[in-house]
């Protein structure tokens, strides 16, 4: 328990199976135990040599939700539990149900701290009308797809941090 | 409307000729009532003067009898009018055309006379006594008569004194043509406006009819217009579904790429050299080196662990290049099915219908998973249908797509997508795509099919539209059938076999 409460939780809102396949592959990878006692092995052999930095413990946990209302229902329950998300990732296209900027006002509704990243491959969007609705800072930023891999861990990065 | 009003126009023409007449009659038979008095007033005081002497009475008689033969007065007033005196017991005193010779004795209209003489034809003698009988049987107030068997009118006055009657014969055409040259103008007039009315009708119903022409051909410019602008809005739909696709997928490329290259770097490939080297070194006595030296007894375990975990990289690797080329596959459909679409032009060309719905479902592929739809294929064997591919697989892909949506509000064990292919009459065939969704309202089986009507909140309501309207350009039909909400429902698209024609 006390490993899940040290990881940062991030809920990914998106309609493509693909996309929630990408983000865990970025900010989750499978970490396998057997890379560590090669690792061992390696450093005991050649000395210490390698520049593979050790496997660090994960530091993200990945949630998936398909639509908007599912969406602000992880929302709810994760305050609920008393484990909110440190950040959101919502897609701005997602029929058949809400859109991106529906789904934020709704957790808006819920939570005025969570930092949201709007997530879209296609731009029918205003940001300048999304900032005007919901304010500018940090709380609200804009992640292009396709994204690149670093850019995004280095986004949840600071924005979780 | 112009008949009504001919007709009205006729039947107040024909009322004011009947009343003009019937006015001209009255008043001719009054003025002749009133002319045959005056006469009789005055012939009747040169009577009264005479009335003591009987010689000076007898003459004036003779010269009066004279001068009505001579018919010198008697018709002064009335044209096609004659005066005639006879008396009571017959005897003719003065006719204008039956003239008794001088010195000969007076004819007797009813032939009683022993000595009477004969005048004019037996015709004109059956009138004349016509006229007497009916003179003789009229009532005294009566003053003018109908003989309706001559077609004439009778004014008749009495001569006291001498028990002379005096008659004026009016025949009927007289009066009748009297009326008619009163009425004329009104004829005239009447006939005159009702030629005006039917050239008017006649050139209203011209200026309708180019008016008709007109809006027609506006309302078939504003369908065409409205079909192109659903085309492109269609296409707008399109284009944003392709952005979004393409990005998505593209977005799972780069990803799947970037941690491949990673996965590359991680395999540790410089180790085997290194190994190599060590075992290099230590080559006259690797026996030993492997079992005895602290270095060289780890040589083993760090291959076989390296092998492993090479083995497992290589299986990742390849995963993610899998990846990488299913993701761009699907680009490729993506930009093939834009570019179907961009390419409007009208190519028909043999479609085999079994891979065209394959193609419409692989494109809702990941929709349908997601959404765990059962899709259930009844397919009859068919020869290739001669169409215009793109618009089939858009129709295909829309109805796959709205199926799809229709079931989200069912369980998930119940979403199922029928698709089926049959050969239909007359050398058509019929593709069927049923959902075991939500059903359509009975009211909504036709509105759904208008421009811009959606029942979904992101709908934008081109879909079934343009479906509808390429399925007519394909000389084809889309049809709906829905028992009703939570029924399901079920869309027909029948296609011509040959199609040879296509609706403008």
């Amino acid at each position: 328990v006390s490993e899940h409460t040290s990881k940062r939780r991030i809920l990914v809102i998106d309609d493509s199976d693909a996309i929630h396949k990408d983000f865990r592959r970025v900010l989750s990878p499978e970490r396998k135990s057997s890379l560590a006692e090669l690792a061992q092995l390696e450093d005991e052999l050649f000395g210490v040599t390698s520049e593979v930095p050790p496997p660090s413990e994960e530091l993200f946990e990945v949630d998936s939700a398909f639509q908007g209302r599912e969406g602000l229902e992880k929302v709810r329950e994760a305050l609920a539990s008393g484990r909110p998300y440190a950040l959101v990732f919502l897609d701005y296209l997602m029929p058949p149900g809400w859109s991106g900027v529906e789904t934020l006002r709704e957790i808006r509704k819920l939570t005025a701290t969570v930092p949201v990243v709007i997530c879209s491959a296609y731009t029918d969007y205003s940001w300048e009308e999304l900032t005007r609705e919901f304010g500018e800072g940090p709380l609200l930023s804009e992640l292009r797809k396709p994204f690149n891999h670093q850019e995004l861990y280095q986004l949840a990065l600071r924005l979780t941090g | 409307m112009g008949v009504p009003i001919a007709i009205v126009i006729a039947l107040a023409t024909l009322a004011s000729y009947l009343h003009i007449s019937r006015l001209v009659r009255d008043s001719t038979l009054s003025h002749l009532a009133q002319h045959v008095a005056e006469r009789v007033q005055r012939e009747q005081f040169v009577l009264l003067l005479a009335q003591d002497n009987q010689a000076v009475l007898n003459k004036e008689l003779e010269e009066r009898i004279r001068a009505w033969r001579q018919q010198d007065r008697v018709t002064e007033h009335l044209p096609g009018a004659y005066n005639l005196i006879f008396r009571d017991d017959g005897q003719l005193l003065a006719h204008p055309e039956m003239r008794v010779e001088s010195g000969k004795p007076a004819y007797n209209i009813l032939g009683t006379g022993e000595s009477g003489s004969t005048v004019g034809t037996a015709a004109q003698r059956a009138h004349l006594r016509a006229i007497f009988e009916r003179v003789k049987g009229r009532s005294p107030e009566q003053t003018v008569l109908e003989l309706p068997e001559h077609g004439e009118y009778l004014a008749v006055a009495r001569l006291s004194g001498p028990d002379w009657n005096f008659v004026t014969v009016l025949p009927e055409r007289e009066v009748s043509s009297a009326a008619l040259s009163a009425a004329r103008y009104v004829l005239v007039f009447g006939l005159a406006s009702l030629l005006l009315e039917l050239v008017i009708v006649f050139w209203v119903l011209r200026e309708l009819e180019q008016r008709i022409d007109t809006r027609t051909r506006e309302l078939k410019d504003v369908q065409s217009k409205l079909v192109e602008a659903a085309r492109r809005a269609g296409m707008a739909e399109v284009a944003t579904n392709v952005l979004h696709n393409v990005g998505n997928v593209l977005n799972s490329v780069s990803t799947s790429a970037m941690l491949a290259k990673e996965r590359l770097a991680g395999l540790r490939l410089e180790h085997v050299a290194r190994v190599a080297g060590l075992l290099e070194e230590n080559r006259p006595r690797l026996g030993p080196f492997l079992t005895e030296d602290e270095r060289g007894r780890k040589i083993l375990p760090f291959l076989s662990q390296l092998g492993n975990h090479m083995k497992e990289e290589h299986r990742e690797l390849r995963e993610l290049l899998d990846d990488v080329r299913r993701y761009t596959e699907h680009i490729g459909t993506i930009v093939k099915l834009q570019q179907g679409y961009a390419r409007h032009s009208r190519v028909k060309e043999p479609v085999a219908l079994e891979g065209l719905l394959d193609e419409a479902v692989r494109i809702n592929e990941a929709a349908l998973a997601r959404h765990k739809v059962v899709v259930v294929r009844a397919l009859e064997p068919l020869p290739p249908v001669v169409t215009e591919r793109h618009k089939v697989l858009m129709i295909l892909i829309n109805l796959i797509s709205n199926a799809k949506y229709a079931m989200d509000a069912v369980p998930e064990n119940k979403r199922c997508l029928t698709l089926k292919v049959a050969r239909a009459q007359g050398e058509r065939i019929h593709l069927e795509v049923s959902d075991t969704g939500m059903g359509i309202a009975p009211e909504l089986l036709t509105r759904i099919f208008q421009y811009g009507f959606s029942t979904r909140e992101q709908g934008h309501g081109f879909g079934l539209h343009s479906s509808a309207l390429a399925a007519r350009e394909l000389g084809g039909t889309l049809t709906v059938h829905s028992a009703g909400p939570g029924q399901g429902a079920s869309f027909v698209l029948e296609l011509p076999l040959h199609s040879t024609q296509g609706a403008s």
